[in-house]
């Protein structure tokens, strides 16, 4: 068993299992029940607010900043690609409209630039 | 670390499966099932017989956690809204 050495190491450490476990539970149920798997994830948010920890990268896209429902893409989310101006993602909300844009041109840059370093090392 | 019976308080209740031991109502007594939702003071078991509500503060439950070890919870300790748990004081024992 891990030594924590405050209280506050000990609270954020179980926020983040929990929001792990919720927004397993929420992909889980989102086919029986929509409503509880909005449900969840809005206590996912709640409970991230709480302890003052980041969601998860790899949910974060996952829930709608404006309405806070359970997204899924292809029913609930609508993802574009988007290469006029800047290119960037557009991901959708289907439920309330909001528009989230996420540029890629400087991941690219940054992602050709370690390859080719890493290539030369 | 994970869930377990000393920190199942701070820890998420939704998932779980639980029985209901004992209770001021008697008819609530034997529920089973999973727990689906919870408010501050309600938890929502979905059993055999449909989703069932129960009062948190006169109920004794014991949890069943994924590790395979058992839990008897009073239900006093756990009122509270799930988010607001997690910070509850409360003294280790």
């Amino acid at each position: 068993m891990k030594n924590f050495v405050t209280k506050k190491d000990f609270i954020k450490d179980i926020a983040i299992q929990r929001i792990d476990i919720l927004f397993k539970m929420a992909e889980e149920v989102y086919r029986k029940d929509q409503r509880l798997a909005n449900r969840y994830v809005e206590l996912a948010y709640l409970i991230a607010l709480r302890a003052r920890v980041r969601i998860p990268k790899k949910y974060k896209y996952r829930i709608c900043k404006k309405c806070r429902t359970y997204l899924v893409p292809g029913k609930t989310l609508s993802v574009r690609l988007r290469s006029r101006r800047e290119p960037h993602i557009i991901m959708k909300c289907t439920t309330c409209g909001y528009i989230r844009r996420i540029p890629y041109k400087k991941v690219l840059k940054t992602l050709n630039k370690k390859t080719i370093s890493s290539g030369e090392s | 670390m994970k869930i377990s019976p000393r920190n199942i308080i701070f820890h998420e209740l939704i998932g779980l499966r639980v029985e209901i031991i004992d209770s001021s109502n008697k008819s609530q007594i034997g529920i089973s099932g999973r727990v689906i939702d919870e408010t501050a003071n309600m938890l929502v078991i979905e059993s055999d017989k449909g989703r069932k509500m129960v009062s948190k503060k006169d109920v004794v439950i014991v949890f069943y956690l994924p590790t395979g070890e058992k839990v008897k919870v009073e239900g006093k300790v756990i009122v509270g809204r799930p988010e607001e748990r997690l910070k509850k004081k409360f003294r280790r024992w």
